[in-house]
């Protein structure tokens, strides 16, 4: 068998209160690498169509991948997959740092299958090959760091690994995340009320087995070489170490691609005031990282005075910043600190928690929702107090409005109507993250196609467009995006499989992974077939939301970003000119240009036989 | 037929880059017949079955207005000559594309 896999993956019935172990195939190791590769294959097997995110019939998937929890850096990840109860893409993935992903290869799993749902609230604990099913009546309805602490307490071990759901995601909301370690998240599609739905409260891990290596002199010898290339990078050993993520906010308001006030402008004059400058020389107590990290961009901070005086943890991260900042037109970080910490104790999504509340916002701004909605609260852009209370609202689905926005955006659309669904910013129903389209068209593209809806992690356009990496390249043109946002899908696809943190991508290329892979695994990677493996995962995800309907009329952008001229900044007058580059996306993918469906041809030249012919069948 | 690739790359340290274009070549069996390195800049010439190829950077260390907050850091000017045929060209191409591929998402 390779290594770097354990071989197994668990498949648990909470239905029937069953578990068992199924070997992974070794061609599904060669063709799909892991992680997100290995939960596309099995939801596009056995995903029922049509069904409701938060039914029984849906499957919660686990993963990590054949670099997680090695030496390789950055290797302590993992990720969740399912149909999500959040988007209209179907695809369903979210992705987390933190501590538990290698554990749960040391515990004797590549992966976790969820089938059913318990009758009452259980958690998983997963030791050395060994599952129990365990009461969690007790835990019901805990917070994140109650339940931690909880855990560790019954299970008498302090380093047990335990991933979670708050609150929120036993209410369902539909924002609702899985954690790790307290402050680490599976953030996005609403995975975290998956969870909920199967009265699934945690899954504890603790496991003493090894990661086999091929070659080990090989691959630490390769692992050497590339921790010299990320201190010798400029962003992951300087810029991420120093200032966080939030190293961010003012080179992206720079360019005119902060979003601010519901993504109406993309620069601000006050940006610095939540900038990672600003957050090192205020409310930085220490720098923090996930296990195995080598940058350590994670920040622990401490409100010490003002409204929000005690506010103690990790964060805020770029994306947080921004989505409590910006987004709802404050620029304080104290206020951001708060509403991310009653992310972190109740289990929700920072960006889309941010994102939705700035389009409520904008909703009051324009009269579409009142007083009487709000129950008296002011909810207007600038109103700090207001973003923390409805962030504590949405969480716990309290009051009118707490409840409808706990639903997503386009639920609470529908319920609210009056042409609020046209302020939605976001893409199948997930709210954009950080990057305003207007200012960064490449990355726009990378918004409208990403399988999972709006997303900034499935294509990071902004490393050519603001970052000059791996070629500067102007972000207002559309010259070339097509081309270099296929790479990068494919990249991070690839990396998404592996399964380590993006950010060493900042210093390595598909070429260094090989050189790592190779002798860990025994299969002989270059660069080039990795990417093909990129290539296939890709396809495979979409053709598991192409089966169900979407396409080319989905890969869209909200109005605003290709009708409503930039207002201000260096993209002032500027729209995104989105279906000239799709036209060109969809041609290089070997995609139908009509209607955004691979073709047979593609399907078949990637060794996808049978999704070859679903796809002759939907065209 | 003849293929140049232009480009212009922040943050990644040029001698990086010049074991990106190394390993480049050596991907598409090219044989590195000369490296040239000086103070500001580097060069690689390289032929595979008489096919010339040849590569060369030059760099300047200063502060990019834009991101001031990296400090000083390399703007380098990579350009790449071959003089292949198109199938090697695109290959070229292509295997430039990948080895230089880097960066992800915050």
């Amino acid at each position: 068998m390779p290594r770097g896999y354990l071989g197994k993956i668990l498949r648990i019935n909470l239905t029937a209160g069953k578990w068992k172990e199924e070997s992974v195939p070794e061609d599904w190791m060669k063709k799909y690498l892991g992680g997100s590769g290995f939960a596309a294959r099995i939801l596009y097997d056995e995903l029922p169509l049509g069904i409701d995110g938060l039914s029984p019939e849906n499957k919660l998937i686990f993963m990590t991948g054949p670099l997680t929890g090695t030496f390789f850096p950055n290797s302590g990840r993992w990720a969740a997959f399912g149909k999500s109860p959040l988007t209209t893409a179907i695809w369903g993935e979210a992705h987390s740092g933190g501590i538990w992903g290698p554990e749960l290869k040391y515990a004797g799993f590549d992966g976790i299958i969820v089938e059913g749902k318990a009758e009452k609230p259980v958690y998983l604990w997963i030791h050395d090959g060994k599952v129990e099913i365990k009461d969690a009546k007790h835990i019901w309805g805990k917070d994140v760091f109650d339940t931690d602490a909880i855990i560790k307490e019954e299970l008498g071990d302090e380093t047990v690994k335990s991933i979670y759901i708050g609150p929120a995601g036993e209410k369902l909301v539909r924002l609702a995340c899985i954690m790790d370690n307290l402050y680490r998240a599976a953030g996005r599609c609403g995975l975290g009320a998956v969870m909920g739905s199967k009265n699934l409260k945690a899954i504890a891990c603790r496991g003493g087995k090894d990661i086999e290596i091929v070659d080990p002199e090989k691959f630490m010898k390769a692992v050497d070489i590339i921790l010299d290339k990320m201190k010798d990078n400029a962003i992951t050993g300087n810029a991420l170490p120093t200032y966080g993520t939030n190293v961010l906010t003012n080179i992206i308001n720079a360019a005119g691609a902060w979003p601010v006030y519901n993504f109406q402008q993309g620069w601000h004059p006050e940006a610095w005031k939540d900038s990672g400058e600003m957050l090192r020389d205020t409310i930085l107590v220490k720098n923090r990282g996930c296990r195995f990290c080598w940058i350590r961009c994670a920040r622990y901070s401490a409100i010490k005075s003002g409204p929000y005086a005690g506010v103690v943890g990790e964060g805020p991260e770029y994306e947080t910043v921004w989505a409590f900042g910006g987004q709802c037109g404050i620029f304080r970080l104290d206020a951001i600190q708060a509403a991310n910490m009653l992310c972190n104790k109740y289990g929700i999504d920072t960006i889309s928690t941010g994102n939705i509340i700035g389009w409520a916002m904008e909703l009051y701004d324009r009269g579409i929702i009142t007083d009487a909605d709000t129950e008296g609260i002011p909810l207007t852009f600038g109103n700090h107090e207001a973003m923390v209370e409805f962030t504590r609202r949405i969480a716990l689905r309290e009051g009118k409005l707490g409840d409808i926005l706990a639903e997503g955006w386009l639920k609470a659309a529908e319920k609210i109507g009056k042409g609020s669904e046209r302020l939605i910013m976001g893409v199948k129903g997930l709210g954009l993250p950080a990057y305003e389209p207007r200012g960064v068209w490449g990355h726009a593209l990378s918004y409208a196609t990403s399988i999972r809806g709006g997303c900034h992690l499935r294509a990071y356009m902004i490393a050519p467009e603001i970052l000059g990496v791996p070629k500067k390249m102007d972000p207002l043109t559309a010259e070339g995006k097509a081309e270099m946002l296929k790479f990068f899908q494919e990249y991070f696809a690839m990396i998404d499989s592996a399964l380590v943190c993006k950010f060493v991508s900042f210093a390595l290329t598909p070429d260094d992974f090989a050189s790592a892979l190779t002798p860990l695994t025994g299969f002989k990677f270059t660069g080039e077939e990795l990417l093909k493996i990129g290539e296939r995962v890709w396809n495979l995800e979409r053709m598991i939301q192409c089966r169900e309907g979407v396409g080319r009329k989905d890969d869209t952008l909200p109005d605003r970003a290709t009708k409503e001229p930039a207002p201000v900044g260096p993209a002032k007058g500027k729209t995104v000119p989105l279906e000239l580059m799709l036209d060109e996306h969809y041609k290089l993918r070997g995609w139908d240009i009509k209607t955004g469906i691979p073709t047979p041809a593609k399907l078949r030249e990637l060794g996808l036989d049978k999704e070859a012919k679903d796809a002759a069948k939907l065209l | 037929m003849w293929l140049l690739e232009r480009r212009t790359i922040y943050l990644i340290p040029p001698h990086t880059l010049l074991e990106d274009v190394k390993r480049i070549f050596k991907g598409l069996s090219i044989n590195i017949k000369e490296v040239k390195i000086e103070k500001s800049s580097w060069r690689i010439l390289g032929a595979k079955n008489g096919v010339l190829v040849k590569a060369a950077l030059s760099f300047t260390i200063k502060q990019i207005n834009e991101l001031m907050i990296f400090g000083e850091t390399s703007i380098s000017e990579l350009e790449v000559y071959s003089e292949g045929n198109e199938n090697f060209n695109k290959m070229l191409k292509r295997r430039i594309e990948i080895g230089l591929l880097r960066a992800a998402g915050v």
